[in-house]
């Protein structure tokens, strides 16, 4: 009896081991996403408490504020409103003070970001690549930093693994409403997000050159379409909002820009990056401080390792049309538009090349994923093979 | 039953990579929390949290405070009363100069200038905390509480162990 009973548990999990895997994956987002549930005063860095200011007024009201309460007033509330109505409806159907409400609401970030990871590794890798990357959502600091303190980036940068998994599975009308959503909840993420999603239409439309030479044949496929119509939607909310708020459309002229907030080099390895290959006293010196660099020490050790080590891997694969094209144009896309908003002194802007680190990690996280599943997967399909 | 290491490296190798990775990802997984601890601070102190209830029932909404960024944003979130520095600074104009005037309110003024500075900004109130440091923009720095006490140009209103709520004359 008793090893029938077993027999029957293993079979269970034998043909639900994705959807286990996936139980104990959120399990960890949520532990680690808890620390903000501890007793006491909500956290004030990060300004959490400005847009609780905005939230209250709209419960109290029932008119979302125009009229900021930053800086003695009197000055165009021009942050996009999606996070802010979020929580004050939260707020309303729950009858929670908003500052519990945002706190709560970060356990849903940890769910829907473990979630978001899950669904779009697995869209372009298989099951083994979606549970590994539910799992390493969770292994990075800056990503942690920014997604358990109850903020609008918070819920930004976990709707965007979701926003993108809509796009490469070619959910139309939910990639938009979710790209939408998304921009109006803010403002850099959906900066991030129109990066992306221009720099995967800019690779895909390359990649296709040669079968499709005709320009016009090409970006009429599906994929750029939809990627056009989502990164038209990003940049149109954001300045239609602005424009709604401040009556004109000088987005560089806010003090962020104007002051390069964040926008310092960021530091790659302990020699520092200005200095090259100088600053490292023997070649030994430069890779044995790879591992536990300060960026690498931020992106998460264990995802870094295995993402910097895939990049190469999914590129050579790539170039030897050994893997699905589209997975691994958007992968290197991904990743590379990430180390352009890191590193966006290199275009001019220098703004945020610190606060960008923590969107790498999303990059980082899922090719950390793709390597993992792809050693895996190896070694399966040699283990099949031995057996027959 | 013998097991052979060479027909079975494979499952070796996977056994042993998942190992790795469990408890290299347990070690990330720790010190990202532990990371993350120092973010989660609420920073405002007990008494200033219960000085919230004396804003609500004392002033109006939207009247305006000398404090700085924890402060200010606090009370923007808690009481809907406004401060002279904290908030989203994307269209405030001359932000810096604001910045600069409410670090010297705290730290760099006389009574008298203080004072200037805070009618400057129509700020009715000052919030001054006590037991810690507070940061204006310009590092963390301890408040000379003395200018506060002169009764020409500040009027205490409320006090706790956490801070002193003072009317600008």
């Amino acid at each position: 009896m008793a090893s029938i009973e077993l027999r029957k548990i293993i079979g269970l999990l034998r043909t639900n081991w994705v959807l286990l895997g996936l139980i104990v994956a959120l399990a960890v987002a949520v532990y680690a996403h808890s620390g903000v549930l501890r007793p006491g005063w909500m956290p004030t860095f990060g300004n959490s408490f400005i847009h609780i200011a905005s939230e209250r007024e709209t419960l109290e009201t029932g008119h979302y504020p125009m009229n900021d309460f930053s800086y003695g007033g009197n000055v165009p509330n021009l942050y996009v409103p999606g996070y802010r109505m979020f929580i004050a409806e939260f707020s309303a159907l729950t009858g929670l003070d908003p500052t519990y409400s945002s706190q709560l609401a970060v356990m849903f970030y940890a769910l829907l970001l473990a979630g978001g990871f899950f669904l779009l590794a697995r869209a372009l890798w298989g099951d083994i690549a979606g549970l590994f990357a539910a799992f390493f959502a969770s292994l990075s600091p800056e990503l942690l930093i920014y997604n358990i303190r109850p903020l609008p980036q918070s819920l930004g940068m976990s709707l965007i693994p979701v926003t993108l998994w809509l796009l490469v599975t070619n959910r139309t009308k939910a990639a938009l409403l979710c790209t939408l959503f998304l921009s109006l909840v803010h403002q850099e993420s959906a900066v991030f997000l129109a990066g992306v999603i221009a720099a995967y239409a800019a690779v895909l439309l390359i990649w296709r050159a040669r079968s499709l030479p005709d320009l016009r044949k090409r970006l009429g496929l599906p994929q750029i379409r939809l990627a056009a119509a989502c990164f038209g939607i990003a940049v149109a909310t954001y300045f239609l909002w602005h424009f709604f708020v401040m009556g004109n459309f000088a987005i560089t002229d806010i003090a962020q820009f104007r002051y390069h907030e964040s926008g310092d080099q960021v530091q790659w390895f302990t020699c520092q990056y200005a200095d090259g290959i100088k600053g490292c006293t023997t070649v030994a010196d430069f890779f044995t401080k790879v591992y536990g660099s300060p960026m690498f020490d931020r992106l998460g050790n264990v995802n870094s390792v295995l993402a910097f080590a895939g990049v190469p891997i999914l590129a050579w694969l790539l170039i030897r049309r050994r893997t699905r094209a589209i997975a691994a144009l958007f992968g290197l896309a991904f990743f590379g538009a990430a180390l352009l908003a890191v590193e966006n002194n290199l275009l001019g802007f220098a703004a945020f090349t610190d606060r960008f680190v923590a969107y790498m990690a999303e990059p980082v996280a899922l090719l950390a994923a793709f390597t993992a599943a792809l050693f895996i997967a190896s070694c399966l399909r040699r283990m099949r093979e031995r057996a027959r | 039953m013998r097991l052979s290491a060479r027909k079975y490296r494979f499952h070796f190798l996977v056994i042993i990579f998942l190992i790795a990775l469990a408890l290299f990802g347990w070690q990330e997984l720790e010190r990202s929390r532990s990371t993350v601890t120092h973010w989660l601070a609420p920073v405002i102190n007990d008494g200033e949290i219960a000085a919230f209830d004396w804003v609500k029932a004392n002033t109006a909404k939207r009247d305006v405070f000398m404090a700085c960024i924890f402060e200010g944003e606090s009370l923007m979130g808690t009481t809907l009363r406004e401060s002279v520095e904290g908030g989203d600074w994307a269209v405030v104009p001359n932000v810096i100069d604001q910045m600069a005037a409410a670090d010297k309110f705290f730290f760099d003024s006389s009574g008298a200038e203080a004072a200037s500075i805070a009618k400057r900004y129509n700020a009715k109130y000052a919030w001054v905390t006590k037991g810690r440091q507070i940061f204006c923009g310009y590092g963390w720095k301890d408040i000379p509480y003395q200018k506060f006490e002169d009764p020409v140009y500040f009027k205490k209103l409320f006090e706790n162990d956490g801070v002193v709520i003072y009317g600008i004359n």
